[in-house]
Formats: structure tokens, C-alpha cells, sequence
């Protein structure tokens, strides 16, 4: 290492006392405003992580609503309780939600909470970028909620397909909110990506060198590299998708050239990464979920980090599968056939590797551990019925039909809402301080286990049945009343487990009993410090010495010392082996985020009626980012080292 | 506790590790360059979404390209020639002073840092009103059809890009002149870096909208 060591009489126990002070010093310097003003300003990757998780759970019951609705709608034929334009709002903007506002933006709040204490430093790599972020998303997501409530809500299924999206056969404002609520949330996306890869890449603590990196951690950055070119995909499409509506350019219009299907491929390359996006961090959870429960660190580390690579990589190439009912040349669907198969061998790997884990470890089946389970069956009836769909001529008969919304939930219900889940009673006593009830927790692991079945396998009965999706009704001689009927009872079934779920958080919060740091014996970095963790994480930052950070050490841990406490400073470690590089100093907290943020919405809201609120918009834009890049008041005794390149 | 193979587990603890300080980084530097700062990492990010916006704008003009018999369309001019290659000249030879004002800021050597900032803000300046002349180089408006569509979208993109850097290459010599803190001469390094990025990525996106339409 390249740092001096500590003399001789700072090393060895600390004295007690003496840590109290450092623990007061970084309170002070580190610690949120207060008040209001002190929530709009805050720069703390903590705070700013758990108000987007709260926002995205806030969406996903706005988005459980709507679907209660349509369950409803739907449980007996020729039901009049919606009507059909209220019907089409709602699976929209349902879709849209799940996908934008809830699954990415929640399972990138969770790395972004949980990656910086993994890696032991104090606050992601650009903390007002973060803000920027969340107060982005959030703007984009009261936008497609103040549509939906004044009956402006899109209407043409979320993934907008044209010529139906187009001008011709969509006037009105519903598509082009849709457009743009995707223009907030790919640019909440990216920077949040950036956030993670760079913190990870930058600060990590020493020793832990890329072959230590626990495997949540891996499982964020490769899935932030996939949100850095998946993303652009879906923004590109749906400005141009927005332009084509408002100033009358031509992209997807056939009559002057343009092609329908060209909006198809744009939005399926990010698309279908996009199931990968949500359902790659759910393979971090569960490793961390079953290492922690099986006693033992997961077999095959290395087996699962080369596989979660490939499968980004892999799903990268998939995305015409979802194409397979358009006129596309036969060796085009063979080889996007056999790509398909192919994601199935990583994918597979991680599987047996988790498998071998709790074989060869000492499992205890709490609650988190009952998610993973129901995970790998859920996941597996997902894959199972993808099957189906990946050979051409039965997803032929089987496109827009009833089979696909209950393939999409088995997949991401199992692969995304089931590991989460399973994450929440894992970290929940980490983040609060308080431990989860097992008894309601297991209650509401078999009523939503159940409850997914009842629900989505009819579903996939009804689509080999023929029952098509997106109609808001059917006759009654067509039989499939029965099954219907059953879904939505598996819909009620769903809702009364999450009822029992937030029962369960809200109990937990006002007396569950005190977790302690450690109260599962967790072998990553978050579970030595205190429960919540302080605003500056740790008082000096650790050295790891093994891929197992706390197991492999199980007295005191080695630490860093000799960043100030008089400022927010983090510890910067080398790239590939995390050996102590420089000090950064962070900003503290400002409110230059809000209004970047403000201005943005600003312009792309204002630009949705005409574009001149794009140049209006960008100009204020503009001033914001000049306030954020000029420079904070220098502090006094400010002392900088700069090591000159040779 | 228990043990594992060769690794003792806990099965719980109450109390929060205790940390002993073996290492002091107070002698690390605060100021570094390059791959070893964040922004450097930041601005990486940065280029990956942004070539990524570029290539999906790519991919739709030579999408859009196979479904026409001839290239540009029929009574559509091919692009003019003249001032986008100005264009393209001043921006490479933009990159000169960025160069310049990088090694400059290595040095912590303010008065060139300075002044060859302000060198290359004036050049892209020049090479941004360029740009707004190049739209009228293509002879067609974004609405006449699907080609001017997509030539447009890929000028319109990287525009943005040009814009973003000249405005944060201006704030950047402002503050550099009236304030000089000392940590921004990292940035101002990246700052030239993300420059080199842009003039690259223009490249191909030039051939492809004012010579493919000559050749196919």
C-alpha cells in the first residue's frame, strides 16, 4: 500500500473514548440539514436511496391498484364496471409503471443504499448527481399520474407500438406524456448507473481487490453497464416517437419512408435487456440471501460472476424474439431462436451454484430464504412457458394472447418481486434498526406464492385457449369466464399478502424488536456497522482481507485512518486492487440539484406543447448546472495535495 | 458460532465491529488525474450513454435507408458539402487547444491553463454556429420524409453534445479565470478528454450523413 503507516502508539486497540469523538466529529460533518430544507438538500446516498425506494413501492401499489381494477373488469364476461378507454389507461400506464417506475428505479435504489456500505466507503462516487437523479424520476413519475387522474392517461400499451402511438391514429397528449415520462426515467436511469459503476470502480476499501467484490455488488455493476446501452435505445425511440407526433418528422410513418418496425427493433434492444436489468440484481440478492442463510460463502464465485457477464452480454442479442410475428427473414429467427436457448447455460450456472450453496451449507429457512425459494420455482414455471414462446411457429399462434401477460409475471414476479421481497426482510433490520415479524412474514410468503400461481397459470390457459390480451371484456359463450374468474381470485389472494406485508413493516417499525448490527450473521461489510448505518457509514474505512469481508476476519477489522473529519472526504482505491490511491472531497448538501432537476421538467414538460420549451427549458438547465459546477465556499485549513503526472 | 470449512460464521451480533486503524491516508493526495479520479470514470459513463444515443440514431438512418430505391429520395438534393467540412476541419482542429489547456492544468500552470481554454471556447463556438449552419446544408426539411428524418436526428444528436461541451468548456475558463480552485484542474483535464470523445464519435456521423447519400 501506498500510504505511510501509522506510528507505532496510534495503532492496536482504540481507546474507546477516543472513537466516540471521531463517531461526533463525522456526525457533525456528515449528518442531513435539518427540517425541510434539510430534505431538499440532502446529498446522502442513504436518504436519498430510501426515499426512492418509498417512491417506487408507492408506485408499485398505484400500479397494484390498477391491476385490481382490471381484475375486477375481467373476472365475469361483459362486465360494465370499466369501460373500454378507462380499461386501455389503465393496462398502460399498469405496464408502464411496473417497468419504469417501479422495477428500475427500485432495483437500482437498492444498490444504491446497499453497494457503498458493501464496499466500505461513505457516500457514492457523485452525491448531487444522486439527488439530481431521484428528484427526476420523481417529476416524471407525478407526470404520468397527474395524466392518468384528469383522463389524459396513455393508452397504447407500454410499449407503445406505432402506427397505433403514431399522430394519425393517437392525437391528443397520452402518448407523448408516455414519451416523455420515458425521457425522466432513462435519465434518472443512466445517472444512477454511472453512480454505481464509478463508486464501485473508484471506493472501494482497501483490499478488496475485483476478485473480492461481493456478488450483489457484481450483480449492480453489470447491471448499470446494461442501463448505460439499453437505455439510450428506448429514449432515442421514444423522442423520435415524440418528434414524429409533434413537428411532424417521418421516422415511423410508411407513407414518406418510415417503418413501423423500425420503432419495434429500437424498443426491444432496450427492452429486452431490460427484463435482464431487473431480473440481474435480483441474482445479487438472492447470492447474498443464500449465502447468508446457508452459512457458508455461495460455491462457484467465480462461476457466477463470469455468468452474470454473459448474461448481459447474451441478452443483448435476443431482443427479435420478440418480433417473431413479423415478417423477418427465417435465418434472422433461428439465430435470435438459438440465442434465446443459449442465455438458459449462465443462467443455469448461477442456478446450480446456488443449489451446491445451500447443499453444502447449514440452511435455515426464514423468511428471505423462503423468497429465494419461491424465486427458483416461480422463475422456472417463467422459463418454462418462454420456452414456448421462443419457437416460432407456437409463438405464433400464441402473440397477443392471454399466454403473454402470464409469462411476463411468472418472469418478473419470480425473478424480480420475489428476490426483492426476499432482500426487504434481509436488509429491513439493517435499514431500520428493527427486526421484521417471521410469523407474518412467512403468512404473506404463502399467500403471495399461491396467489401468483392462481393467478397468472390460468392466465396462461386462457392465452393457449385463445383469449386475446388487452380487451376489456368478453362473451360469455366463450368459456373462458371460469378461468378468469380464478385469476382474479388469485389477484385478491395477492392483495391480502401484501396487506399482510406492510402490516408487518409498519408493526416491525413502531415495535419490532432492536436488530443490533448483526442480527443474521451476514458476511458483507453493511453488517458491521450499526443498524441504521451512521451518515458517514464507517468511522475508518476497513481493510478486507478476503471475499468474505467479516467472515474472514472475526475480531476487530483492520482499518484506514487519516481522512479529515472536519469535511465530507472519501477514500479513492485503485481500480483492480483496491489499494489506497487519494482523498476526494465531497460537496455538502445544496439544493442546486432540485432546482438542475426542476429545470429539466421544466423543458420536457413544457416541450410536450411545444418546442420551444425545449430551448426555454434548456437555457434554464443550463444556469442550474452553471450554479452546480461552480465552486462551493473553500473552507478553511484547506490543505491540497496534488500529485503532478509525469 | 459455528465453522464452515475454514470459516467460523456467527450466527448474530449485537454490537457493531470495532475498526483499528492500521493505515494512515493522510499523506494521499487530494488532486490526481486521469483513470485515477472519479469524474474521469463519470465522464466514461457519460461517452457509453451518449454513443449509445448516437449509434440507436445511426441505426435508424441506414434502417430507413433500405427502404428506398435511391439515396437521398427522389427531388431531394444530396447534402451540401461546403460548410459541414469547415465544420468538421475547426472542430478537429479544436482539439489542439483542448490538448493544450489539458497539459497546461497538469501543470497547475494557470495562465496557459487559461488561455488556451478560452482558445478552444472560441473555436467551438465557431464550430457550434457551424453546426446551426449545417442544418440548412442539408436542403431538406426533418419533415419532408423519412430520410431527412433520420438525417436530421443524427445532426440534432451529436448538436447536443457539441452544445453541452462548449458551454461546460465556457464555465469552466470562467471559473478557472475569476476563481482557480485548485481541484478543478482535474476536471479541466477531463473536460479536454470528453472533447477528444466528441470530435471522434462526429466522425462517423458525418460520413454517414454527407457522403453515404453521394455514394449509395
Amino acid at each position: 500500500m501506498s500510504a505511510r503507516p501509522l506510528p507505532a502508539e496510534h495503532t492496536g486497540e482504540s481507546d474507546p473514548k477516543s472513537i466516540e469523538s471521531v463517531h461526533g466529529r463525522l456526525e457533525h460533518v456528515w449528518r442531513n440539514g435539518p427540517g425541510l430544507w434539510g430534505w431538499l438538500t440532502s446529498v446522502n446516498h442513504k436518504s436519498i436511496a430510501l426515499r426512492s425506494i418509498i417512491t417506487a413501492f408507492a408506485f408499485f401499489a398505484l400500479a397494484g391498484v390498477e391491476a385490481a381494477l382490471m381484475r375486477a373488469q375481467l373476472a365475469r364476461p361483459e362486465s360494465s364496471l370499466i369501460g373500454p378507454d378507462r380499461y386501455n389507461q389503465l393496462f398502460t400506464v399498469h405496464g408502464s409503471t411496473m417497468m419504469f417506475l417501479f422495477a428500475v428505479p427500485m432495483v437500482q435504489s437498492v444498490a444504491l443504499y446497499f453497494v457503498p456500505i458493501m464496499i466500505g466507503t461513505r457516500n457514492v462516487a457523485f452525491p448531487r448527481l444522486n439527488a439530481f437523479g431521484y428528484w427526476v424520476y420523481l417529476i416524471g413519475g407525478v407526470l404520468l399520474y397527474a395524466a392518468l387522474f384528469t383522463n389524459t392517461g396513455p393508452d397504447q400499451g407500454w410499449f407503445s407500438y406505432v402506427p397505433l402511438a403514431g399522430p394519425e391514429f393517437s392525437p391528443g397528449k397520452r402518448v407523448d406524456i408516455w414519451a416523455q415520462m420515458i425521457t425522466f426515467t432513462e435519465i434518472a436511469a443512466i445517472v444512477a448507473a454511472i453512480e454505481v459503476i464509478v463508486t464501485v470502480f473508484k471506493q472501494r476499501a482497501p483490499g478488496m481487490s475485483l476478485n473480492r467484490v461481493p456478488l450483489f455488488v457484481w450483480a449492480m455493476v453489470v447491471m448499470s453497464f446494461m442501463v448505460l446501452v439499453a437505455m439510450p435505445y428506448v429514449a432515442t425511440a421514444s423522442m423520435m416517437l415524440a418528434m414524429d407526433r409533434l413537428i411532424a418528422t417521418q421516422f415511423f410513418n410508411y407513407a414518406e419512408g418510415g417503418d413501423a418496425l423500425l420503432w419495434q427493433h429500437l424498443f426491444w434492444f432496450f427492452a429486452h435487456p431490460e427484463v435482464y436489468i431487473i431480473f440481474i440484481p435480483g441474482l445479487g440478492m438472492v447470492s447474498s440471501i443464500v449465502a447468508t442463510f446457508s452459512r457458508r460463502p455461495v460455491f462457484g464465485y467465480t462461476a457466477i460472476v463470469l455468468s452474470t457477464v454473459s448474461i448481459g452480454f447474451l441478452s443483448f442479442g435476443l431482443w427479435v424474439h420478440h418480433m417473431f410475428a413479423t415478417p423477418l427473414p427465417q435465418t434472422g429467427q433461428s439465430f435470435f431462436t438459438a440465442a434465446s436457448a443459449m442465455i438458459a447455460i449462465p443462467t443455469g450456472v448461477t442456478i446450480f451454484c446456488w443449489i451446491a450453496t445451500i447443499w453444502s451449507g447449514r440452511p435455515r429457512f426464514d423468511t428471505p430464504m423462503l423468497y429465494v425459494v419461491g424465486f427458483i420455482a416461480l422463475f422456472t414455471i417463467g422459463g418454462l412457458s418462454g420456452l414456448f414462446l421462443s419457437a416460432v411457429p407456437v409463438d405464433l399462434q400464441l402473440t397477443d394472447t392471454f399466454f403473454l401477460p402470464g409469462h411476463i409475471h411468472y418472469v418478473l414476479l419470480g425473478g424480480m418481486v420475489f428476490p426483492l421481497f426476499g432482500a426487504l426482510h434481509y436488509w429491513f433490520p439493517k435499514v431500520t434498526g428493527r427486526m421484521m415479524s417471521e410469523r407474518l412474514g412467512k403468512v404473506s410468503f404463502w399467500l403471495l406464492f399461491v396467489g401468483v400461481n392462481v393467478t397468472f397459470f390460468p392466465q396462461l390457459l386462457l392465452g393457449a385457449a385463445g383469449m386475446p390480451r388487452r380487451v376489456y371484456t368478453y362473451l360469455a359463450d366463450t368459456g373462458w369466464g371460469g378461468l378468469n374468474l380464478t385469476s382474479s381470485i388469485g389477484a385478491g389472494l395477492l392483495a391480502v399478502g401484501l396487506l399482510v406485508l406492510v402490516v408487518n413493516i409498519a408493526r416491525s417499525l413502531a415495535a419490532g424488536p432492536p436488530a443490533g448490527a448483526d442480527p443474521w450473521g451476514g458476511e458483507t461489510l453493511e453488517w458491521a456497522v450499526s443498524s441504521p448505518a451512521p451518515d458517514y457509514n464507517f468511522a475508518y474505512i476497513p481493510i478486507v482481507h478476503g471475499r468474505s469481508a467479516l467472515w474472514a476476519d472475526t475480531g476487530d477489522l483492520d482499518a484506514v485512518s487519516g481522512l479529515r473529519e472536519d469535511r465530507r472526504e472519501v477514500l479513492q482505491t485503485t481500480m483492480l486492487d483496491a489499494e489506497p490511491d487519494s482523498r476526494h472531497e465531497h460537496p455538502d448538501p445544496t439544493i442546486v440539484p432540485l432546482l438542475a432537476a426542476l429545470a429539466t421538467g421544466v423543458t420536457l414538460i413544457w416541450g410536450i406543447f411545444d418546442p420551444i420549451g425545449f430551448a426555454v427549458g434548456g437555457a434554464l438547465t443550463f444556469l442550474a448546472l452553471g450554479a452546480w459546477g461552480w465552486p462551493q465556499k473553500t473552507k478553511p485549513n484547506t490543505h491540497e495535495i496534488v500529485e503532478v503526472p509525469k | 458460532m459455528t465453522v464452515v470449512g475454514e470459516i467460523p460464521i456467527e450466527t448474530g451480533r449485537e454490537a457493531e465491529r470495532p475498526l483499528r486503524p492500521v493505515v494512515n491516508a493522510s499523506d494521499l493526495p487530494s488532486v490526481v488525474y486521469g483513470s485515477r479520479v472519479v469524474t474521469w470514470w463519470g465522464t466514461v459513463g457519460f461517452m457509453l450513454a451518449e454513443a449509445a444515443t448516437l449509434s440507436a440514431c445511426l441505426v435508424a438512418y441506414y434502417y430507413v435507408l433500405r427502404n428506398y430505391e435511391s439515396w437521398p429520395p427522389l427531388r431531394t438534393p444530396p447534402p451540401d458539402l461546403f460548410v459541414p467540412t469547415i465544420s468538421l476541419v475547426v472542430l478537429i482542429l479544436s482539439l489542439v487547444p483542448c490538448y493544450l489547456f489539458a497539459r497546461a492544468a497538469k501543470r497547475l500552470d494557470k495562465p496557459a491553463t487559461v488561455r488556451w481554454m478560452w482558445a478552444a471556447v472560441v473555436m467551438m463556438l465557431i464550430a457550434t454556429g457551424l453546426r446551426l449552419m449545417e442544418f440548412s446544408s442539408l436542403n431538406v426539411r426533418w419533415d419532408a420524409n423519412a430520410y431527412a428524418s433520420v438525417a436530421w436526428a443524427v445532426v440534432f444528436a451529436h448538436f447536443t453534445l457539441l452544445l453541452a461541451d462548449t458551454l461546460e468548456t465556457l464555465l469552466f475558463a470562467v471559473v478557472m479565470q475569476t476563481r482557480e480552485p485548485t481541484r478543478y484542474y482535474s476536471g479541466v483535464a477531463e473536460d479536454a478528454f470528453y472533447s477528444y470523445f466528441m470530435v471522434a464519435v462526429w466522425i462517423p456521423c458525418y460520413v454517414t450523413v454527407y457522403l453515404v447519400p453521394r455514394w449509395v
